[in-house]
């Protein structure tokens, strides 16, 4: 199984200074716990942070010089210079952080490389026939199981466990620069249009939550009675399944 | 008689409240007076709009046969970018009543089931919104909403503003660069927005009317699917999701002291367990089940809170759950202001009463 980790080299959000983000940290944790080679492809020049990411578990990481825009390059590259050992299977991180921050670009690649894509992958399993089991991470600690064809790409989850930081790897990564043809990469998404200012922190809505007032109030009820009508407001806010009685382990 | 126009007074001064009229309006140039429009007494009718000059559509995920929170500020944006000449189709990924989409402020209702397939998506979303050309398409920042976005922007190749924290008819701003910079632009064809960035729509009812999606049209254009299979979703057992992620969280106060009944409560419902503070303190439960500033905030749908008083430090762990019910002896407990349902009762018998009405159910 071979499988390409995508880094996007980011910063970090507080201190500013090169720092890979935490989503292309769990997709490195999930190539390596498929086992086989996993690489580090990164559409841009060598950036410091790339060595901080390969120091959660890649050897090599290929800066593309070149090819376009960032799709363009990463597609080229995985057609052409990979095309006698193609990967099985390309991860990615949910959102860079430090660019445009989208997360768009997997999806991009998907569409361009016509390869199926999946999203919010938490682990990975065995693969078989061409399929590969994955589990994805739902909200509030739920799972589900999947399987999708190879090749394919994988978004990590940011839950994924994150394999730890040796700074050995750090130091012995190698930044190989590969030159594909074409002009510098830009963003994926082109030149983005608008004005950037520093940030200003926006306060969510208030009180969007929260209901006002009281709702319906018993008064020292009947207990029978009381439980009766807590059992039902429960089912009917969806919070207790229909029915089906105590959970096994009760 | 002169002629002179006789003043209302109380009905100038509910006129510098805001809707609902729980507070002042806020008058920055102080010009209260200005205010002061003559306004219509308001009629419970429903408006309607034959043929919007352009069309917004929010595509939003149905919870339990209704829209959400977050579900009514999608609609309350896209109403909101629909001006008064738009219209705004709601796209409901499960069954959502024309009613309630009416009013969130939505003009027309299309439902579509089993979008269990990822790959599929874009070619039935594009389908949907084909005979609507929408001049913007909003879906939430969500796990399942923030795929199909970019699903759907990737596919068609429309321009897209993921994550927009502010919105206006003129921009979208959002967060990029690593969150150190915001980027301000004209609002994208598709935009995404995370939870409680934008106020639902307080206006007159919309129609909502329900609209049939046609035959799905044989688009020659359309990709072999089928490279992905998805299995059954695995809600995590009660005890292995963390407090701050756990949809339901069943919660002991002072109030509690038979603590083998509680426990054996929140098994049968399945909720995950929480306490305040001074139960922590007592050693009754340990430091990780607390609930408040200074320990979990929630995001549960649903906290049950037996026992528990409602102190200040408390009630802000709760501040994003949406639904409260409290079982606590005091009437005039903090908590019963905050609660959806409140039981004024001893916690010590309401407790073993529903633990017997649920392993009857089981039985
Ligand atoms: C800096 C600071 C931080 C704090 N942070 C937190 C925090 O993070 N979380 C937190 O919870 N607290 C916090 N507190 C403590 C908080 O102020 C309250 O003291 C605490 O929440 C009260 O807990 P309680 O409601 O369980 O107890 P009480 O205030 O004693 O209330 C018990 C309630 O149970 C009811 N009751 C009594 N007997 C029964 C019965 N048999 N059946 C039903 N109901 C009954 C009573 O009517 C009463 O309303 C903090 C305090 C400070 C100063
Ligand atoms: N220049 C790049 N080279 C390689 N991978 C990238 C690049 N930019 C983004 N990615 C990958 O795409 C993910 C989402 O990035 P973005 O769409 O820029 O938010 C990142 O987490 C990376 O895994």
């Amino acid at each position: 199984m071979r499988s390409i980790v995508l880094l996007s080299g980011g910063i970090d959000p507080l201190s500013g200074r090169p720092a890979p983000p935490q989503g292309e940290i769990a997709a490195i944790g999930l190539a390596r716990s498929i086992g086989g080679a996993a690489e580090g492809l990164h559409a841009g020049g060598p950036s410091p942070a790339l060595r901080l990411a390969a120091a959660h578990g890649l050897a090599r990481v290929d800066c593309l010089d070149g090819g376009g825009n960032a799709v363009e390059a990463l597609a080229t590259y995985l057609a052409t210079y990979l095309g006698a050992d193609p990967p099985d299977l390309v991860l990615a991180g949910r959102q860079a952080r430090g660019g445009e921050d989208s997360g768009m670009l997997p999806y991009l690649l998907a569409e361009r490389l016509g390869w199926p894509l999946l999203a919010g992958v938490i682990a990975v399993g065995a693969a078989a026939d061409g399929w590969l089991s994955v589990m994805i991470g739902l909200p509030q600690g739920a799972r589900q199981e999947a399987r999708v064809r190879l090749p394919c790409i994988l978004v990590a989850h940011d839950a994924a466990p994150a394999p730890p930081f040796i700074f050995d790897r750090a130091r012995r990564a190698e930044l190989r620069v590969v030159p594909v043809a074409g002009p510098a990469p830009v963003a994926a998404e082109g030149a983005a249009e608008g004005d950037d200012r520093p940030y200003r922190a926006r306060p969510r809505l208030i009180g969007a939550s929260a209901r006002t007032g009281a709702g319906q109030v018993l008064d020292h009820p009947d207990i029978a009675e009381a439980a009766t009508v807590l059992r039902d407001h429960l089912r009917a806010l969806g919070v207790l399944g229909p029915s089906r009685g105590a959970s096994p382990d009760a | 008689m002169t002629g002179r126009i006789r003043r209302d007074p109380r009905a100038e001064r509910s006129r510098c409240l805001v809707p609902g009229g729980e507070r002042p309006r806020l008058a920055r140039d102080g010009n209260v007076a200005g205010m002061v429009v003559s306004r219509r007494p308001r009629e419970a009718t429903v408006r309607r709009i034959e043929t919007p000059a352009f069309w917004v559509a929010a595509v939003v995920e149905a919870v339990d046969g209704g829209l959400d929170r977050w579900g009514r500020q999608l609609v309350g944006a896209a109403r909101m970018l629909a001006g008064t000449d738009g219209g705004v189709v709601l796209i409901g990924l499960g069954d959502v009543a024309g009613n309630a989409a009416g009013e969130a402020g939505a003009d027309r209702v299309l439902t579509v089931g089993g979008t269990d397939d990822p790959e599929a998506v874009p070619g039935v979303l594009m389908d949907l919104l084909g005979p609507f050309a929408p001049r913007h398409v909003l879906f939430a920042e969500s796990r399942v909403g923030g795929d199909f976005a970019r699903r759907v922007a990737a596919r068609s190749g429309w321009p897209i503003q993921p994550g927009v924290e502010a919105l206006n008819v003129r921009q979208g701003i959002r967060p990029c660069r690593g969150g150190r910079y915001e980027r301000v632009a004209a609002v994208a064809r598709v935009v995404t927005l995370p939870c409680d960035r934008v106020a639902p729509y307080a206006g007159e009812a919309r129609e909502g009317r329900m609209l049939e999606a046609g035959p799905p049209p044989a688009s020659p254009s359309a990709r072999p699917v089928g490279g992905v299979v998805l299995g059954p979703v695995a809600r995590a057992p009660a005890g292995a999701v963390p407090l701050s992620e756990a949809p339901f969280v069943v919660s002991a106060g002072q109030g509690v002291t038979d603590f083998e009944t509680f426990h054996a409560l929140a098994r049968a419902l399945g909720a995950t367990e929480g306490a305040s503070r001074v139960v922590c303190d007592a050693g009754l439960m340990p430091r990780a089940a607390q609930v408040g500033a200074s320990g979990t905030v929630l995001d549960a749908r649903c906290y049950l809170a037996f026992g528990i008083a409602g102190a200040p430090q408390h009630l802000q762990g709760l501040g994003k759950v949406e639904h409260v019910v409290a079982v606590n002896t005091d009437l005039h407990a903090a908590i019963i202001a905050r609660a959806g349902l409140s039981i004024v009762a001893d916690a010590q018998a309401v407790m073993p009463a529903l633990l017997a009405l649920l392993r009857e159910e089981g039985a």
